[in-house]
């Protein structure tokens, strides 16, 4: 299940690129880490993503308050020093909204098919390998067993059926 | 689509582990039982390894929920046909004697005894084909695993799993591709079927319905394709079985009134809190050709302690890496080389499930301080583990700490206390909140999942768990639904038996209560419409 009706406003938006550029190994990827963060978001809870969007919108416009700028139009310098304020904030709230923050664009940065190339992670041709394998060498024995699964073996002597 | 009514004799809330299993032990006893499950439906032809399409189609919340507290939990639930078993490692292991002995000790739990489980055990693992791994779908991560173990002389054993010739593919927690993997989805949820069952996916449960004391069916609504609520279905049923996991399964109940003269629902939440290190290797290692877990290191299991190779896609271990920028990826960027090992810690402590407004329960859940050194000792002690397999360096799961470049420097981790709120600990092991046993003012349902002071309302997950298990718990929440389906059976029967025409009667008594609780039309209005 996916939400579909789910999108960043034009600020959200921008403040998640800035967080890519300041806290994701390449700023080229921004765009798209961002469409797979919105994804990310469409299937949270309502409440989770609400409370999410509320810290996303605090985090931008105190920004204000330190550099005289939202975070979105900070240098890159700035940014990633606003994003490690927070981090080491004692504030309990501040430093688990950066957390779980991080770990949505981490997700949605190593999701990218650029990046896993890069890693050279190429699990799909694995996997059809391995499945090949497999009938090959047990397809009968499977078949037998899905056939099995579908025979009655009545739970216990003291039951009768209705 | 338009609202809808069904009568049957058993209605089932989940297909997991116990969902699935009462659903297909009941169907194939006689009952007509209908399964609501919250999840879409994903045949086996669906699952790829592409983590971000898979994810939010099979997982609840994103596989991000959160147990509030220090640190904040991460656990990952299943919510598809078939639940958490088509996500999780597939480890099959039987309740120790250890925890069934304690239950029936200090929660009077019958019928728990090794003999009267052992024909349970035997029947689900003959049902989800357990067994050991073929060689050749065990990967480098493992053999490293086990080499590591064996160096450091401690025990390590290999995984049973429900999987029928496994191919390793290293996709469990995305779905099975070749559906070797026995989850819920591929082995009870068909033979339910099979035996006449009727199962309803994208069909949310929100409230018990109750005529007094008597809990006489589920009020439900269609999930739509964009999360919204759909058509309304009314389930009515002689008998009401829960399974929809130990979060939301306490909601359901709170949510709908039923509440337990031992005030404990809800309570008595347990996590197996999980952590996780990171190890490279000179070698390419490629852990995602191999099998999930093949072994676990079982040297500290009477501590609480197990430990295993946990290879997972670069996207999740990232998340799950107190790191950001180049730091970050100078690990990834090894993630040929890498061994992630895990660590998971039998808790001693216990949080709570509340409701709220609005109905979505919400899980606290507080480290204590004995578990937080645990933890630490639990990764001290994987660390070592991996250096004697040859590891170069271990990266901790502790925000703060520096990478370990020997064995030497393990004994680091405890020069100074790590806070609590710098542990990156996640699990998907979440038991409790419903407990059974054999005293209604300490337990919310008897020993066999039968709620207290409510007739008719039967549990069958992982919340049913008087304590944790220290190990996976799917075996134990399928032997537990099918020793609860067994005692659903007699009942049923026995009512047929005494009283053949008081269904009927007490049908039309909680069809009109039901209808009017729901504003929803009862079979009586729907005949005359039609």
């Amino acid at each position: 299940m996916i939400l579909a009706d789910f999108h960043f406003s034009p600020r959200m938006r921008a403040t998640v690129i800035q967080l890519v550029r300041a806290i994701c190994p390449e700023a080229s990827l921004a765009s798209a880490v961002a469409d797979q963060t919105e994804r990310s978001f469409r299937s949270l809870p309502s409440t989770t993503r609400a409370a999410l969007a509320a810290g996303l919108t605090t985090f931008e416009l105190a920004a204000v308050v330190r550099y005289g700028r939202p975070f979105s139009r900070l240098d890159a310098g700035r940014a990633r020093a606003w994003f490690e304020a927070w981090w080491h904030s004692p504030l309990p709230v501040l430093h688990e909204f950066v957390k779980g923050i991080r770990a949505i664009l981490a997700y949605a940065y190593y999701e990218q098919p650029a990046v896993k190339r890069r890693l050279e992670y190429h699990p799909d041709a694995w996997i059809a390998e391995a499945a090949r394998r497999r009938l090959a060498a047990y397809g009968p024995e499977i078949r037998r067993h899905e056939r099995d699964l579908l025979e009655p073996q009545a739970l216990s002597r003291n039951v009768r059926r209705a | 689509m338009r609202d809808v009514t069904i009568d049957c004799d058993a209605v089932v809330v989940g297909s997991g582990a116990g969902g699935g299993v009462v659903a297909a032990e009941l169907a194939e006893a006689g009952l007509d039982v209908v399964v609501l499950e919250e999840g879409s439906y994903h045949p086996t032809e669906e699952f790829t390894a592409i983590a971000g399409d898979m994810v939010p189609r099979l997982y609840r919340d994103h596989g991000a929920s959160m147990a509030m507290g220090t640190p904040v939990i991460v656990y990952g639930e299943g919510r598809c046909v078939g639940g958490s078993t088509v996500v999780n490692g597939g480890m099959t292991w039987r309740t120790p004697e250890r925890v069934l002995d304690r239950w029936a000790r200090e929660h009077a739990v019958d019928g728990v005894g090794a003999d009267e489980m052992d024909r349970i055990f035997a029947r689900v693992e003959a049902l989800v084909s357990a067994a050991h791994q073929d060689p050749e779908s065990i990967g480098r991560d493992n053999e490293l695993l086990r080499k590591g173990a064996e160096a450091m002389g401690w025990k390590v054993i290999p995984n049973v799993r429900n999987q029928l010739h496994c191919a390793g593919t290293n996709n469990c927690a995305f779905g099975c591709p070749t559906g070797a993997k026995r989850s819920t989805l591929v082995s009870y949820v068909p033979r339910a079927l099979a035996f006449g069952a009727r199962v309803y996916a994208d069909c949310r449960a929100e409230t018990l319905v109750t005529h007094g004391k008597r809990v006489v069916g589920v009020a439900a609504r269609v999930v739509r394709a964009n999360g919204t609520p759909g058509a309304r279905v009314l389930v009515r049923a002689g008998a009401v079985v829960v399974a929809a996991g130990s979060i939301h399964t306490p909601a359901l109940l709170l949510r709908s009134g039923i509440r337990s003269p031992s005030g404990q629902i809800g309570r008595n939440l347990t996590l197996h809190p999980n952590a996780k290190v990171v190890a490279t290797f000179d070698e390419d290692v490629e852990g995602w050709k191999g099998v999930h877990q093949a072994y676990q290191v079982r040297e500290f299991q009477e501590q609480g302690y197990l430990m295993a190779a946990v290879n997972v896609p670069p996207s999740v271990l990232a998340m799950g890496m107190p790191f950001i920028g180049r730091a970050l990826d100078e690990i990834l960027s090894q993630y040929n080389r890498i061994v992630s090992g895990g660590i998971l810690v039998e808790d001693t402590t216990a949080g709570r499930v509340r409701v709220l407004p609005g109905g979505a329960p919400m899980a606290f859940y507080q480290l204590s301080d004995w578990d937080a050194e645990r933890v630490v000792r639990g990764v001290a002690l994987i660390s070592e583990l991996l250096f004697a397999a040859g590891a170069r360096r271990v990266w901790v799961p502790f925000d703060g700490v520096a990478p370990l470049d020997g064995p030497d420097e393990v004994r680091r981790l405890f020069s100074r206390p790590i806070p609590k709120r710098a542990m990156e600990i996640m699990t998907t092991h979440v038991m409790g909140t419903c407990r059974m046993g054999g005293d209604r003012a300490r337990h919310v349902c008897d020993p066999w999942g039968k709620v207290y002071d409510a007739e008719g309302l039967w549990l069958a997950d992982a919340s049913l768990f008087p304590t944790p298990i220290g190990v996976n718990p799917m075996e134990t929440i399928m032997a537990l639904a099918t020793r609860n389906a067994e005692r659903i059976i007699e009942t049923h029967h026995s009512r047929k038996a005494a009283k053949p025409t008081s269904v009927g009667e007490g049908r039309a008594t909680w069809e009109r209560g039901a209808a009017e609780r729901l504003g929803a039309p009862s079979r009586s209005e729907e005949a005359s419409r039609q």
